[in-house]
């Protein structure tokens, strides 16, 4: 998909609106913990499917050789809009959880560790994605079971062996980019968001609808 | 003399929905509305003169909303500032108001909300 195909109004929208969601989810996220929960303006990209890898690696806030541990989570409103997230966390991020779980070194053990970043994750892309999602569609977003895809894997392996999936499904990526970053415990974690490619015309429709009814 | 507003917003969407609720409120006073899409970009508006409020979002490119509020402390600038976001973290809040901001308006930007504070800050 080329820009033509999401004029900049539409896309100067979307990026509002995910802005609008990532705000109330650093609130909800901070709200748990404690902490200031940096956002950065998100990344919104409109490609082809074989372009993926080099988002991901041009996007990430990891450099392509850190080794990545991706959770990925499918989500449907009502079938109108599907797609999937995917969250890549580090090997630091794992060690930052830490005084987020007010716990010691002695007594965290790497299960219970990896459970709280699986939580975390299910909790960062359901906030997400919901909050972006009901400020076009009054009805809730559902989300399918996490997955591990990726553990202690090189980005950019990573990065190109989501292609081979995705290739055979998507053709057209509209894929947006969120980091949260906590700075005082180094907690960073990426969050994708790629749109099912027939969702695309009802998220269209639902952008246009937006505004028409406050412009 | 017509009043100043400046608008800083990296969204064309958000500065048309705040310039439209804003309408509202000024009916048939005399005003100027500026905007900025970053922070920079304000800085350089500002070069042309104060203005008498301006509505600012704090995640933006280039220049974010924190970075422009500590270079207007730098500079010696202030006038009336009201934060338009939707981080509405109490880090957040505290942050601003340190810095000397007025309010603090959670996005999306009510017409309602914003006519309310406008009558009771009254400074246009």
């Amino acid at each position: 998909m080329n820009d033509s195909k999401l004029p900049s109004e539409e896309l100067d929208l979307l990026r509002e609106l995910v802005n609008v969601a990532m705000g109330l989810s650093a609130s909800e996220l901070a709200s748990l913990f404690s902490y200031f929960v940096k956002i950065k303006v998100p990344v919104i990209n409109i490609e082809s499917v074989e372009e993926l890898p080099e988002t991901i690696l041009k996007n990430s806030i990891f450099p392509e050789d850190e080794e990545i541990i991706a959770i990925r989570q499918l989500f449907n409103n009502n079938g109108i809009i599907k797609g999937e997230g995917i969250i890549l966390l580090n090997r630091k991020t794992r060690e930052s959880v830490l005084p987020l779980l007010r716990l010691s070194e002695e007594d965290a053990d790497s299960e219970m560790i990896s459970d709280f970043l699986l939580e975390l994750s299910g909790q960062l892309m359901g906030s997400c994605l919901s909050n972006l999602l009901k400020q076009f569609f009054p009805s809730p977003t559902s989300f399918d079971p996490l997955e591990i895809i990726a553990s202690d894997e090189p980005l950019r392996k990573f990065a190109y062996r989501a292609l081979e999936t995705a290739d055979s499904y998507y053709e057209d990526i509209l894929c947006s980019k969120i980091d949260f970053v906590i700075d005082k415990v180094n907690f960073q974690c990426d969050m994708f968001i790629l749109f099912d490619p027939a969702s695309l015309p009802n998220l269209r429709i639902a952008l246009r609808k937006v505004l028409e009814e406050n412009l | 003399m017509a009043a100043k507003i400046l608008i800083v917003d990296d969204s064309e969407f958000a500065r048309k929905v705040l310039i439209k609720s804003l309408n509202s409120y000024l009916k048939d006073k005399e005003v100027e509305i500026r905007q900025a899409g970053n922070g920079k970009e304000a800085l350089s508006t500002l070069k042309n003169g104060i203005p008498d409020l301006m509505f600012l979002d704090l995640t933006m490119p280039e220049m974010d909303g924190y970075e422009l509020l500590d270079e207007l402390e730098k500079q010696g600038k202030h006038f009336p500032i009201i934060v338009i976001s939707a981080d509405i973290q109490s880090e957040a809040v505290r942050k601003v108001k340190d810095r000397g901001v007025l309010d603090f308006i959670r996005k999306p930007v009510s017409a309602e909300n914003l006519n309310a504070l406008m009558e009771e800050l009254k400074i246009i």
